[in-house]
């Protein structure tokens, strides 16, 4: 872990804290410039660590700002103050790969202490692991804590691979219904098309995601199939009506799975115009055989 | 035609056999051998003689002579009875045709047919006696036949009795789970933090196997608890030789180093990789081919029988792998569509166990989503559900069965993944109603796998089973189905638990252990992190009908 060492001088400073200039900065604002900081972040970060002008009360009261980044980084910072151990056993914790190398688990009893997820935050932000870890990471902090979900959002505008905010992504499927919707609406405008998919998947398994049904329409028209059939799929789970028509049209689509999930999705919302949809014969001998398969069924009723 | 003049000798023989003799003349061999198999293809099983029993650093076949300790060598008789029965002035001569440059036939240790540095010896005086005359046989390498015709000559030289014995070189064949359980493997991590743990599974096999079961440490193989995918156990056999065969997968993750850890002698076990060089996947993974019980199938008797894989057109497992399995045979393999689920093995959805009352002896295990939920709709809604609280946030059976994406995804899965592909089966393995066991199986959309599946309710399919003289145990997933997190609490009130119970063979004694959190949540079940060798039985040389009759068109 190449943060081990920068970590073990910020135990140091913990110890024997020196002063800190804030050159005019708010320490909120000082949170912002560092939780956003690149490269330079395990320099600048035991320095904060370890100034005795930054008091645990001030970082206290920052903890609950509105500001998502000013909140996680005053947390952070009051965490390698108060509970070090916890932070280096995040810091220091490997991961194990699942049966599939698409999943990697970190599996210590520490990620299901609350107080981690920050530490944990700071490790996807800052840890320099690759993609698979980062996401990893982020799956630990699934349903752990009060907050968990707020860091999946705070995550979703931080995080630079793809499959890092997909998974977080994947996480407000159970998340606090006004959270799960903010990102839910960001990850659909993603420029990454593999998390505009994963956000359409996601909405489908909501329970409440019926309150997206214009959001999947219009992402119905995406320029990315797989993204189309994802959308298709998840409006026809959640069993919305109004989005019959356009499902009509996808039947259509040139690609075979939008094809297949529009069809399905028709059928759920609305059987009798799956029926006699007029291009459901030719669709009953689609060069697709799941295609084939659903709409034969569908012919045969 | 490699195998034209076979025809001729054999017809030639036919026509000779019409002479009366005072005693038969005959070529025998062990006990596993039915009087007059060895006249019919495949006949006498030899096996490849590939491995080390001499510990010289060279393969045996390479060495002159037969080596010391050498024990992959078959043999066959030219019992007392013939040199008795022979008249005055008559003789004995073999002939050996077919792939006579793989095969040498010894007779007191030294060779008298088959491969030399030059051209193979074709023909033998027998050095007529008293007492059997047992002959010895070396093949190079797997599926090269031969025959040795024994002639009865007359005073004068001429062929007047003949009988011909065919030998064929074995397969790699891959076990079933019908066979007798030698040893079994799991990475052990019982010691690991209360959340991730296999603690109960192993002492479970620990209890179950006794001395059959091996734990072994994990620090070694960097917590690669996936010992199904790297490794599939093998055997080249006859009725009294076996060469086992470790295919070790191009996987290589940390259990790379296994094979060659646990077995290091060559002349016990050789290890082979096939497709190195090919960039891995995960198809490529043991779990991800699974072998039938003996059966027939489509009028073709399968006797070890049939393997399969799973992958869809441009994601499969290795080439050379499949291509390898191909050229077995014997166990002719077949393609089943895993394109759907995450990991992508078909260890995950089938499996097969024993059971004296089926008609063929076993019952297909496949993974049914109406079955879960039909148990699932009958239990008390509210009750509460631990396990799935913690690690899907659903905290009651009623946030299963009210979930209408679980609902849709598990429908459109039953009726457009599952209902083909067991299709698909019933017509590869001419399966009947009644050798079908549905398991109650729910998948989901796990985290990092976009929308491919794994399981929800531990996937019970994917299983091991163990046998050991007439007891027959399964190890399989406890579903948690219940309000416990624990195995060792709940079982006896368990409904999921309860159904798989009712529907199992009572022949077989069920262990549900609690693989949830090393193996469930890593996407695989108890066969996953499960290895096992097995003893093999099954006679493929007597079988006329079987797919080796391939190598004689």
């Amino acid at each position: 872990m190449r943060w081990l060492t920068p970590l073990l001088a910020l135990a140091a400073l913990l110890v024997a804290p020196a002063a800190h200039a804030h050159h005019g900065a708010t320490l909120a604002e000082e949170l912002v410039v560092l939780f956003e900081l690149g490269d330079d972040y395990a320099a600048e970060l035991p320095p904060l660590v370890g100034d005795s002008a930054v008091t645990d009360a001030a970082l206290d009261a920052l903890s609950t700002h509105p500001d998502y980044r000013v909140r996680t980084q005053a947390s952070i910072v009051l965490g390698w103050r108060t509970t070090p151990d916890l932070y280096t056993a995040i810091w220091s914790a490997e991961a194990t790969p699942d049966r599939r190398r698409v999943r990697l688990r970190f599996v210590d009893e520490v990620f299901l202490d609350p107080a981690a997820a920050p530490a944990v935050v700071e490790r996807v932000l800052h840890g320099g692991d690759e993609p698979l870890a980062q996401a990893g990471l982020v799956m630990s902090l699934f349903r752990v804590g009060e907050d968990w979900d707020g860091h999946l959002l705070g995550l979703l505008g931080q995080v630079e691979h793809a499959d890092v905010r997909a998974m977080a992504v994947w996480g407000l499927r159970q998340a606090e219904p006004a959270t799960a919707r903010a990102g839910l609406r960001i990850a659909l405008q993603d420029h990454d098309p593999a998390v505009r998919a994963e956000a359409a998947r996601s909405i489908g398994w909501r329970a409440d995601g019926a309150d997206l049904v214009p959001e999947l329409l219009e992402t119905l028209s995406d320029e990315d199939a797989h993204t189309r059939g994802q959308a298709a799929r998840a409006l026809g789970w959640l069993e919305a009506a109004e989005a019959a028509p356009e499902l009509a049209s996808l039947t259509a689509d040139a690609d075979a799975e939008v094809r297949l999930h529009a069809l399905r999705a028709l059928d759920r919302v609305d059987p009798l115009a799956a029926r006699t949809l007029p291009g459901l014969r030719g669709l009953a001998s689609d060069p697709s055989p799941k295609v084939s398969r659903v709409a034969g069924r569908i012919l045969k009723r | 035609m490699r195998t034209r003049w076979m025809w001729a000798a054999a017809a030639a023989a036919a026509l000779l056999t019409g002479c009366p003799a005072p005693e038969p003349l005959v070529i025998t061999a062990g006990a596993g051998y039915p009087v007059g198999s060895l006249e019919h293809f495949p006949g006498l099983a030899v096996v490849p003689n590939i491995d080390d029993d001499n510990d010289d650093g060279t393969e045996d076949w390479r060495e002159e002579g037969i080596v010391d300790g050498e024990d992959d060598l078959s043999t066959f008789v030219i019992p007392a009875s013939v040199f008795e029965g022979l008249k005055k002035n008559e003789t004995l001569r073999m002939d050996m045709g077919g792939a006579a440059s793989d095969y040498r036939v010894y007779r007191s240790g030294e060779q008298i047919l088959g491969d030399t540095d030059d051209a193979p010896m074709l023909s033998y005086d027998v050095v007529l006696g008293e007492g059997d005359q047992v002959y010895a046989v070396e093949v190079q390498e797997s599926h090269s036949i031969a025959t040795v015709t024994l002639f009865r000559l007359d005073k004068n030289g001429e062929e007047a009795e003949s009988t011909t014995v065919w030998m064929t070189a074995s397969a790699a064949i891959l076990n079933h789970h019908l066979q007798q359980t030698e040893h079994v493997w799991v990475m052990d991590v019982s010691n690991g933090s209360s959340t991730y743990n296999n603690r109960h599974m192993i002492e479970t096999y620990e209890d179950v196997l006794g001395d059959q079961f091996t734990g072994f440490a994990s620090q070694p193989y960097f917590g690669d608890v996936w010992i199904q995918d790297q490794i599939q156990f093998a055997t080249m056999y006859g009725p009294d030789t076996r060469l086992d065969i470790v295919i070790d997968s191009i996987r290589d993750r940390g259990l790379v180093g296994w094979a060659e850890d646990f077995f290091p002698d060559e002349d016990d076990v050789i290890i082979g990789v096939w497709g190195e060089g090919s960039p891995p996947n995960s198809l490529d993974s043991f779990g991800n081919l699974e072998i039938s019980p003996p059966l027939t199938a489509d009028g073709v008797r399968y006797p070890n029988g049939r393997a399969y894989w799973g992958g869809i057109p441009g994601y499969e497992p290795a080439e050379e792998m499949t291509d390898f399995l191909a050229d077995q045979l014997l166990q002719e393999p077949f393609r089943v569509d895993t394109g759907w689920l995450c990991v992508g093995h078909v260890d995950e959805f089938t499996s097969f166990v024993p059971d004296p009352a089926a008609p063929r002896g076993f019952r297909f295990v496949y993974a049914d989503t109406e079955a879960a939920w039909d148990v699932l709709d009958d239990m008390d809604s509210g009750l509460s559900l631990p396990r799935y609280q913690s690690s899907y946030g659903l905290s009651t059976v009623g946030a299963m069965t009210n979930s209408n994406a679980l609902a849709s995804l598990n429908e459109e899965i039953q009726e457009d993944i599952l209902d083909p592909i067991l299709e698909q089966f019933v017509d590869e393995l001419d399966l009947t109603e009644e050798e079908i066991l549905y398991m109650p199986s729910l998948f989901e959309e796990p985290a990092g796998c976009g929308q491919y599946l794994a399981a929800l309710i531990p996937g019970m399919a994917n299983l091991i089973v163990t046998n050991r003289g007439d007891q027959t145990d399964v190890f399989l997933a406890d579903p948690f189905t219940r309000n416990s997190s624990s195995s060792e609490q709940g079982q006896g009130d368990d409904a999921v638990i309860a159904a798989v119970t009712e529907m199992m063979p009572d022949t077989l004694d069920l262990h549900f252990v609690d693989n949830w959190s090393v193996y469930h949540m890593g996407l695989g079940e108890v066969h996953c992190g499960t290895n096992s060798t097995r003893t093999p039985v099954d006679p493929w040389w007597t079988v006329e009908n079987s797919p080796l009759q391939e190598l004689l068109d």
